[in-house]
């Protein structure tokens, strides 16, 4: 389990000098210093290649995504809106974006959601919205185990969506499950996880 | 909203956060949002939750080969790398980690079986991949370049704005020296100023230009203000913009003389705070009499 307690202690909580670091670093790329590009690799590189080899599981294309999903940091610092959330989950959700495109890509199924980026965290904001949930070292440690302790007909549903790019639909053909079956566990499921995240943070 | 209706947003919500809605269904879910606003805290939660998701996976070490690719991207060379086929075989992490590394590391070499380091190094001895690679990187580096030239454009676009600004102050003055109703202010210096002298064209019609000399250096927490002082018995100034003197003591300005202002008894220069203030507070440091229109 030591990778655990190390991938969790890279996911410093917002407010620690970690994030801040990211933000300084992508307002430096915003001005073009390719220094802060290096800073930012260092610190997400091994957990955006740890995300796209999980999903691809072949070393070259996961190397293709990190590269792409950096490349895009680069080019789009300027943009990056700090509401939405940490720096370090705006990469793994690029990263999430690029590794599933290629999946459904190399399956000849056709590209899940459009755009990429419009996948996840886009839906304007209303008003003024809480604050966005930091990642802290307790709550990725707290997500890690609701995911592993939920029943297998709630867990595997949830995995074959984001790990695997399988739209709602294609999860019920796939498992043999009635799609209104599989809406209901996938909310189950991530109610949990959602709530064993959020936990003991109000 | 009915019940059913409510749990059905509340899938779509899930489904969103894991990625897998379709343009329609996301527009849908927004639209609910705006009008729901615990719908819409839902979704930011689902979505931090599984944007967390993404990090609690089996960690691997990237090869040390892709940082220097990933540092092309910004035309850094990363000389620091080893090179790829010393990387692909020992799987050695590369020499420029940052400083926050000092938790246990997994043992190494679990990741990569031995077949697929072979393979790794098949391809390498091909040099194909190598190619690809360079290709790659070249691409990406173009791509970056193509977006600084985008960001010279805005930039470009946004001095040529300024320049038309300055051509149409400059032409607003020039219409001041030629109005039929112009008159000429010369101001002296007086206070902490006493070298200063300014000289002011000014139309009620067509605005006021001004420029002064030998103004003194002023700390940075304080400017220049220029005043027309009505005519009346309490006249109150009214500001006529504030003066930045270059390192000569030059200052000019145009100010358009709105038809509210009314008619000048005095213009004068008064030390401010930084950023102007809305009456005079400060040291008087230029002093003008506008003579009388019959006059002219």
């Amino acid at each position: 389990m030591m990778w655990l307690l190390w991938a969790v202690v890279r996911m410093a909580p917002q407010k620690d000098p970690g994030d801040a670091a990211d933000l300084e670093a992508v307002r430096r790329m915003a001005d073009g210093d390719g220094q802060a590009l290096a800073l930012l690799y260092d610190r997400h590189a091994r957990v955006t290649y740890s995300l796209a080899l999980r999903i691809l599981a072949e070393p070259q294309e996961a190397e293709e995504v990190v590269q792409d999903v950096f490349s895009q940091a680069w080019r789009q610092a300027a943009r990056f809106d700090r509401s939405r959330g940490a720096v370090v989950a705006w990469l793994l959700m690029m990263t999430r974006s690029r590794a599933i495109d290629r999946v459904r890509a190399r399956r000849a199924m056709p590209a899940s959601s459009g755009d990429p980026d419009q996948a996840f965290g886009l839906i304007p904001d209303a008003a003024d919205g809480p604050e966005r949930v930091a990642l802290t070292s307790e709550r990725a440690a707290r997500l890690k185990e609701a995911l592993d302790t939920l029943p297998l007909i709630q867990r595997l549903p949830i995995e074959l969506a984001f790990f695997e790019g399988l739209t709602h639909v294609e999860v019920s053909e796939r498992l043999e499950v009635p799609l209104g079956t599989i809406k209901t566990r996938i909310r189950l499921g991530l109610m949990k996880m959602k709530d064993a995240f959020l936990g003991g943070a109000s | 909203m009915s019940v059913a209706d409510r749990e059905q947003l509340r899938e779509l919500a899930s489904l969103h956060a894991l990625g897998v809605l379709s343009a329609e269904e996301r527009a849908e879910l927004a639209a609910a949002m705006a009008a729901d606003p615990e719908l819409a805290a839902e979704v930011r939660q689902l979505e931090d939750t599984t944007g967390a998701l993404g990090g609690v996976v089996a960690q691997v070490d990237p090869p040390a080969r892709l940082r220097a690719r990933v540092l092309a991207i910004a035309g850094i060379d990363d000389a620091s790398a080893p090179s790829p086929a010393v990387v692909s075989m020992t799987g050695a992490r590369g020499a420029a980690r940052p400083a926050d590394v000092a938790v246990p590391v997994r043992g190494r070499s679990s990741a990569l079986p031995a077949w697929l380091a072979a393979a790794a190094a098949l391809v390498l001895a091909s040099g194909l991949g190598l190619w690809a690679l360079q290709l790659r990187t070249s691409l990406e580096t173009m791509n970056a370049r193509v977006d600084r030239a985008e960001a010279e454009v805005v930039r470009i676009q946004r001095t040529v704005g300024e320049a038309q600004e300055q051509t149409r102050v400059l032409q607003a003055s020039n219409a001041v020296l030629f109005a039929p109703d112009t008159l000429r202010v010369d101001l002296a210096g007086e206070g902490p100023a006493p070298g200063s002298a300014a000289r002011a064209f000014m139309s009620r019609h067509s605005g006021l230009v001004f420029a002064a000399n030998q103004l003194p250096a002023l700390p940075a927490d304080k400017v220049y203000q220029l005043w027309v002082v009505p005519q009346g018995a309490n006249p109150v100034p009214i500001s006529a913009g504030l003066l930045a003197p270059d390192a000569s003591g030059h200052a000019s300005l145009f100010f358009e003389m709105p038809a509210s202002v009314p008619l000048a008894a005095a213009l004068a220069v008064t030390v401010e705070p930084a950023g102007g203030v809305p009456a005079p507070t400060g040291a008087r440091v230029l002093l003008g009499a506008v003579p009388a229109a019959t006059a002219s």
